[in-house]
């Protein structure tokens, strides 16, 4: 389980976002959606979640191991799998294979699990026949998948997903969806995903909502998004079936 | 100023991965003031297309004519041609690096003659045609305004050169829905002023409220050319492309299925809501 409390930080200057005493649980198995406008925090928290950044108040356990235990920062890491934003950020190498390879090389496998390894990520994520490309000729959502395809092949027991769809096409987005939803079938690993779409958010079993550093609700999506007056008056959206369903069901025209 | 693709082709050229073609035998004109989103697959060839309308990219195959002139031909000023097509790329706040927002607007107008007083009056307009105050946000660095923010100053410093035509590469991706409606303002505002807008987004909700016309791309191939409601009306033509309905017209024809009498073929959220109300009302003064 992973266990934030009372995450606190403030970044450096004037004008700068941050945290004020996040506390929430993602247990193995659970699928939990993280929103917030642009500024919220969900950024920042995510990368206090495996150290990137280390709070100045407030801890995270991850399977009881603590952040603020330099000597834990590897095994967080390995258990807690992360995939950023804009895929260029993380991509290390030189080919799509190697770039899959590189974080099971630093585990001293043997060299024929870790082929066995990378070419079933290769499949699982529709690169096959780039195996060698250059990561940077690739096109925008490819790059995301390769992201997903080198965390995915360190089999972490928690995901952390920051808007891993946002440049893929709709169908590349319901690819995704339909390999979280098969991971948690196989696997059942823990994933926070932190998505603009509320029509993802809708299918993880709760929803959490960050506002000017604040956790202000925490809840089943269907139940908090009814309040469709105060997402919008975060910048939020709400999904279409919400939106409309409510004028069908309720005498609101 | 026209925009004309002429059997155009284009094929990656490196030395360590074979010859990939990305783009095949695509011709299709833009005229003056149109609002156009192209769209398809991620990997279907919109992001090296557009790098060909201001002539980042070079045609392998075929043509590309910008106010008439042939971009490939070496007498073609593509700095001039630059100026009149503004580009603003994927993530283009990722090329941030001044100290001041102004300062960042203002760089392209460095070195073009202008007094100190026009140009800082053209930063000043530019940013309040993406809805930033000029006073408030001009001395702010650009790394520490919010993400939708980001955005809008990295389009105000294309919007400076005051191009003719202006085309974005996903300009709402990761921008939440109040950044992203902000940024639908400045592409409608802009429009309106009689210039050409070109877009690349797999928002289709995005695509349905703001474009006229829609250009489909599928494997660097063009299948779709002409009005958005048309390209909405068959699912397949868009499935085929890896694109789905947007949100609004699944809703609509979902409940059209389940009885209601709905019109759908509505593209936004707003003309959906006054369609159900309408049919609402019908039903109860028939009631």
């Amino acid at each position: 389980m992973i266990q934030v409390k009372g995450l606190t930080y403030h970044y450096p200057g004037p004008s700068a976002f941050s945290l004020r005493g996040i506390s929430f649980t993602l247990g193995k198995g659970e699928w939990v959606a993280l929103m917030g406008g642009n500024g919220s925090g969900k950024t920042t928290l995510v990368r206090c979640l495996n150290g990137l950044i280390i709070p100045e108040d407030g801890d995270v356990l991850v399977d009881g191991l603590s952040l603020r235990e330099t000597d834990h920062l590897q095994e967080i890491r390995r258990r807690l799998g992360m995939v950023f934003q804009n895929p260029t950020n993380q991509i290390v190498a030189a080919t799509v294979e190697r770039d899959i390879a590189f974080g099971l090389e630093n585990l001293g496998l043997p060299a024929d699990v870790m082929r066995q390894r990378v070419s079933e990520a290769v499949e699982r994520f529709h690169l096959s026949g780039y195996e060698m490309y250059p990561p940077h000729l690739l096109s925008g959502g490819e790059r995301q998948r390769l992201a997903l395809a080198s965390v995915w092949v360190m089999r972490p027991g928690y995901l952390v997903l920051d808007e891993p769809t946002s440049l893929l096409d709709p169908a590349g987005r319901e690819d995704v969806i339909n390999w979280i939803k098969k991971e948690k079938d196989e696997s059942n690993p823990g994933i926070l995903l932190i998505t603009q779409y509320p029509e993802e958010a809708m299918m993880c079993d709760r929803m959490l909502v960050l506002h000017q550093g604040e956790l202000i609700m925490d809840g089943p999506p269907r139940t908090l998004f009814m309040d469709t007056e105060r997402f919008h008056s975060l910048g939020l959206g709400v999904p279409v079936e919400i939106e409309l369903g409510k004028l069908i069901n309720d005498d609101l025209c | 100023m026209m925009i004309c693709a002429e059997k155009l082709g284009f094929a990656y050229q490196s030395p360590v991965v074979p010859r990939r073609r990305v783009l095949s035998d695509i011709t299709f004109t833009i005229g003056e003031n149109e609002l156009v989103a192209i769209v398809g697959a991620t990997g279907s060839g919109k992001t090296t297309l557009i790098e060909h309308l201001n002539g980042l990219q070079q045609p392998t195959f075929g043509h590309i004519r910008v106010g008439g002139l042939d971009l490939a031909d070496h007498r073609t000023d593509l700095n001039l041609i630059r100026r009149r097509v503004g580009l603003v790329f994927q993530f283009p706040e990722n090329q941030f690096f001044e100290e001041t927002v102004s300062e960042e607007v203002g760089f392209g107008i460095r070195n073009t003659g202008l007094t100190a007083d026009a140009a800082s009056r053209k930063i000043r307009e530019s940013l309040e045609s993406v809805g930033l105050d000029a006073a408030r946000y001009g001395p702010l660095s650009p790394f520490h305004v919010s993400g939708g923010e980001k955005r809008r100053v990295a389009i105000a410093s294309v919007l400076v050169m005051d191009p003719e035509v202006l085309i974005l590469d996903e300009p709402t991706v990761g921008l939440d829905r109040e950044g992203a409606r902000h940024v639908a303002a400045v592409i409608r505002d802009y429009h309106r002023m009689g210039r050409t807008v070109i877009f690349v987004s797999h928002d289709m909700d995005m695509v349905a409220g703001l474009a006229r016309r829609i250009i489909a791309l599928s494997a660097g191939r063009l299948v779709f050319d002409g009005e958005t409601s048309r390209f909405f009306r068959d699912r397949r033509v868009c499935e085929a492309c890896g694109l789905r309905l947007p949100s609004v017209v699944a809703y609509m024809r979902r409940i059209q299925k389940a009885g209601y009498a709905v019109n759908t073929g509505v593209l936004t959220l707003e003309a959906a809501r006054e369609e159900i109300c309408r049919v609402k009302q019908a039903g109860s003064h028939s009631a």
